[in-house]
């Protein structure tokens, strides 16, 4: 083949792979700014945002100011754009960076994908239909919009696929470091990747045994899994050992008065009451989520397991490694009490999914049209399955809070509420340091606020002693939440019982329900 | 043309001064400018010295990271097949000149003859000329009754200073009648097609390329800790940095053996200084200069690796010493070095040359201001990190660690040795050992520049006693 006819071959996909990145922004970014103008931006996509915030423009600006519980890529990577709000205030104020910065990351996930497909050895047309999707899901283009962090995971752990796929049909030990450093980065991004960083050393370390060539086949094995899971394993132990120095907590997502567990269970009556109380309850609201977000996947695996095994092909190992032990630890968390079992832990099925129906038509043969149209139908079902799950307040929580009507006046009304706080308090032209507020509960005011350092906030290095000594630190205010049972101000005057917080103060807000929200009262 | 006619040309690049009065004057000025802030102004001096260390050591990581990424991405050394390599007709060789130093090594003397007489060459066309020093009358005797064949021949070095290798190198060029020119060392084990292999690739490459290196390896890895580090570091260094040098365009410190010349074009360029005690990386980045290209052979030499702790720092203070004279000596005129090199020269120059001493010694202070961190917490020292610098180190310091180690591990596997992999995950210790071998080596360019270390060999022979050799 002369290098004219590779260069013929390769342009078609090449400006395929354009167009769909072109398409798929566009999109994304609609979506993005549909979230920002209605304001329903998720409460934990505008924290992330503050985060980063806080290490640049809070009266103690430093790194450590990101914080612990969360793990901290969704808000580092936000880091150099942060001071484009002189431009556009709104890209902070209004959170409207956040999903920005999603609608780009979900826009490079779709590439990774539709390239993935590409190298499966797809044709052109079941290409562009699994990449539409993955693409078009509402799950993926909800999240492509909300500016969370599910966005950056999935580009973290698409990548880490793509280069598994790589070693797994090439062989080349070079593949392994893009996996592996995929990994580690995913881990940056959520802690759930602690399953693939675990699962991706060990299935390589047992292709490489079982495939491996002459010579010590174990100390191979031993090299590669070394390879593939170093810098996942290095980015676990970092960011343990980082928050051990700095906040005295080697996994502050699991121990920390503001993490996962401790929210779990101040609000485990809240999750039991939907997802029942016993394991069988919980089996059950977990099977309905699944097969709502992909209704045919077990029919697929089953498929493409086989196929794998008759071609001899391992590649389909690389979704359903990484992809699929994401799965399982978010099913053993939440069967096991451990976790809220919002719908969007399970967003790894829709990749999945797809690149499994990939893989079908990657080893079935002969492939007639019969066959493509059966493998894509049944990808392409999940889509109205799980449009129809969204709608349902009941198996998606979080999601239904901003696709339905009364869930998203509820949501843009607690934004507009932080938004006036945050303009009453600048109006009352306070000194800095002057008000005292618990960044876990208080982001939304600190980020709307024009004057963000009159805020001492959790992560300022002097608020353990303000929250003792209000006045000896020169605190004149403290901003205290209505019923956030982590308000460490709040609680640190008032103690937990939300029911002892003043109705009245210097100032009260609530919200469009009359249902107080935020109490300003006097140090 | 005589030896003394050949290093007259290189004077201007000669490390017989170290220092020129040019760059003396300005390091004294540097340095007392230096002093007078330092008393003015303590905590900003201090914070400057963080800052500019801070950002050339993270330049020094980013530049290893990035020649090993160049090297990755496709083949940068120069393979020539077996058929290639004896595809060529005996008649249609050139004559091959080999230079063989010795000092002191009676007892590789009859390995070496075996190891030349599995060369592949055309004896006609190969001449081995054995230098050897007037004093040494052990090697010279051993060497007499060892040699047989009409193309080997003993060359004793005329008396006369410096009494270096690249001295008796100088001089047996001088007396080179081959086309080509290659040096090894008494104990080394070419790959016998090696010789067949430059002339095909020289010839392939083209006049641009005056120099390849081949590939240095160890026969005696496995013989303790210290020679499976050193192995695992020549495996990076020849399969990973130097392939790098050669993919970004810049120029390639050479190794002290296994290197092959066209010999016009060596002779012209002033040959090995032999007041320099890395003659062969200077000599690499001469060759730049003058505009030539050097070419990565895929062929190995397998040499011993040395085995011994202090013989080990010996020799690597040597290295680090020498690697640091060239760093100077090329930049006695900054403006005709970036001339003739480019910014990608300068850069290699920088990151590279005087990069790698300079960060071994580097890594000591900065384990001990860590250790000192953790186990003190001094106050000062969170006013001499100012944030973004700080940022910077740790990012270096914990970054640059791992990934120097997972490129350790990558070269295990390229080396396809998975039983070193303990090897590699132990390189912190064996980083140790440079940073002690460069303390050596800053001190002894400061008070002793030209002193030659010796490094003793033979230690891989039990029996046998060893003996002190001018190696690479």
């Amino acid at each position: 083949m002369t290098s004219d006819t590779l260069v013929a071959r390769r342009r078609p996909t090449l400006t395929e792979h354009r167009a769909v990145l072109l398409a798929c922004g566009i999109v994304y970014l609609a979506v993005a700014l549909w979230f920002w103008h209605n304001q329903v931006i998720p409460s934990d996509s505008t924290s992330r945002l503050a985060n980063a915030y806080y290490t640049l423009f809070s009266r103690d600006p430093h790194l450590a100011a990101v914080g612990f519980v969360w793990n901290p890529l969704p808000s580092l990577i936000l880091l150099p754009f942060l001071p484009l709000k002189v431009l556009l205030p709104a890209l902070t104020q209004q959170s409207l960076l956040a999903p920005l910065v999603s609608a780009a990351f979900m826009t490079a996930t779709v590439g990774v994908v539709h390239d993935l497909l590409r190298r499966m050895t797809l044709t052109r047309t079941p290409r562009l239909i699994l990449t539409a999707a993955f693409a078009l899901n509402p799950m993926t283009v909800l999240y492509a919009g909300n500016g969370m962090s599910e966005a950056c995971f999935l580009l973290f752990l698409l990548l880490a696929t793509r280069a598994l796929y790589q070693w797994l049909t090439v062989r080349k030990v070079e593949s392994l470091v893009p996996a592996g450093l995929a990994i580690a980065l995913a881990y940056g991004a959520r802690y759930e990747a602690l399953a693939p960083v675990v699962a991706l050393p060990v299935v390589v370390a047992l292709v490489t045994w079982r495939l491996g060539g002459t010579g010590s086949r174990a100390a191979l094995a031993r090299v590669d899994a070394v390879i593939a899971g170093l810098p996942g394993v290095l980015a676990v132990v970092l960011w343990a050992v980082a928050s051990k120095i700095i906040v005295n907590q080697w996994f502050a997502t699991f121990s920390s008065e503001y993490g996962n567990s401790a929210q779990v269970s101040s609000g485990s009556t809240g999750i039991s009451s939907v997802t029942g109380d016993d394991l069988g309850g919980r089996l059950a609201y977990w099977s309905q989520q699944w097969l709502g977000l992909a209704p045919l996947l077990l029919v697929l695996l089953v498929l493409a397991a086989i196929l794998a095994w008759r071609a001899r092909n391992p590649g389909i190992l690389a979704p359903v490694t990484i992809l699929g032990s994401v799965l399982a630890f978010d099913a053993l968390a939440f069967l096991t009490g451990m976790s809220f079992g919002w719908l969007r832990f399970q967003i790894t099925l829709i990749p999945l999914g797809v690149l499994l129906a990939g893989h079908v038509l990657a080893t079935w043969r002969p492939l007639g049209t019969a066959r493509v149209a059966v493998t894509l139908t049944l990808a392409l079902l999940a889509i109205p399955s799980t449009l129809y799950t969204l709608t349902q307040p009941e198996l998606a929580r979080e999601e239904s809070e901003y696709v339905t009507a009364a869930g998203s006046a509820r949501r843009s009304d607690l934004a507009r509420v932080d938004a006036r706080v945050a303009a009453d308090l600048d109006a009352m032209n306070l000194p800095d340091g002057a008000v005292l507020a618990d960044a876990a509960v208080a982001y939304g005011v600190i980020l709307a606020s024009d004057h963000p350092h009159g805020f001492v906030t959790t992560p300022d290095r002097d608020f353990p002693g303000a929250v003792t000594d209000p006045r000896g630190h020169n605190i004149r205010y403290l901003l205290l939440s209505a019923d956030a049972p982590t308000d460490a101000v709040r609680t640190g005057r008032y103690g937990p019982d939300a029911a002892s917080v003043p109705v009245t103060g210097v100032r009260t807000w609530s919200d469009a329900y009359g249902n107080l929200q935020w109490t300003l009262i006097a140090a | 043309m005589p030896a003394e006619v050949i290093e007259r040309k290189l004077t201007a690049y000669s490390a017989h001064v170290v220092l020129t009065r040019l760059q003396r004057i300005g390091l004294f000025a540097g340095l007392a400018l230096l002093a007078g802030v330092a008393v003015l102004r303590p905590m900003l001096v201090l914070q400057v010295i963080v800052a500019l260390v801070t950002l050339c050591y993270g330049a020094a990581i980013a530049f290893r990271v990035a020649l090993v990424y160049a090297a990755g991405r496709g083949e940068h050394r120069v393979l020539i097949s077996d058929e290639d390599a004896r595809a060529v007709a005996d008649a249609e060789l050139p004559v091959y000149t080999v230079l063989v130093p010795a000092y002191r090594e009676p007892s590789v003397i009859g390995a070496l003859m075996a190891h030349l007489s599995a060369l592949e060459y055309p004896r006609d066309k190969l001449e081995v000329i054995l230098l050897l020093e007037p004093d040494d009358t052990e090697t010279i005797e051993a060497a007499r009754a060892a040699l047989t064949g009409e193309h080997l021949r003993i060359l004793v070095v005329p008396e006369s200073m410096p009494k270096t290798k690249p001295k008796a190198c100088n001089v047996g060029l001088a007396e080179a009648t081959g086309e080509f020119v290659t040096i090894y060392d008494a104990e080394d084990i070419p790959d016998p097609l090696q010789l067949r292999r430059a002339v095909v690739a020289l010839r392939r490459l083209g006049p641009e390329y005056v120099c390849l290196q081949a590939e240095l390896g160890y026969f005696n890895t496995d013989q303790n800790r210290i020679t499976r580090w050193f192995a695992l570091e020549y495996a990076t260094w020849f399969r990973s940095l130097l392939p790098g040098l050669v993919a970004l365009g810049m120029p390639v410190p050479l190794g002290g053996t296994s290197n092959h010349f066209r010999t016009r074009e060596l002779r012209e360029l002033g040959a090995w200084d032999p007041y320099n005690v890395t003659e062969d990386a200077d000599l690499g980045i001469r060759l730049a200069r003058s505009g030539f290209r050097v070419g990565v052979l895929e062929s190995v030499t397998l040499e011993e690796a040395n085995s011994d702790f202090i013989n080990w720092i010996k020799q690597r203070s040597r290295w680090y010493k020498g690697y640091l004279m060239t760093w100077l000596v090329h930049l006695r005129s900054p403006r005709a070095t970036f001339k003739q090199l480019g910014w990608r020269g300068l850069l290699c120059l920088n990151l590279f040359v005087g990069g790698t001493p300079l960060a071994a010694l580097l890594n000591a202070v900065l384990w001990a201001t860590t250790l000192l961190w953790f186990l003190a917490q001094p106050a000062v020292m969170e006013q001499i990190f100012i944030p973004p610098f700080y940022y910077i180190g740790v990012f270096c310091l914990v970054f640059g660690n791992a990934t120097v180690i997972y490129l350790n591990v990558l070269s295990v596997r390229s080396m396809d040795r998975p039983d070193l992999l303990g090897t590699a995950l132990l390189s912190p210790l064996y980083w140790a050992m440079m940073s002690l071998a460069s303390a050596k080596a800053a001190w002894q360019l400061v008070f002793k520049p030209s002193y030659w270390e010796k490094t003793t060999h033979g230690l891989h022979l039990p029996t046998t006693a060893p003996a002190a050799s001018d190696d690479i």
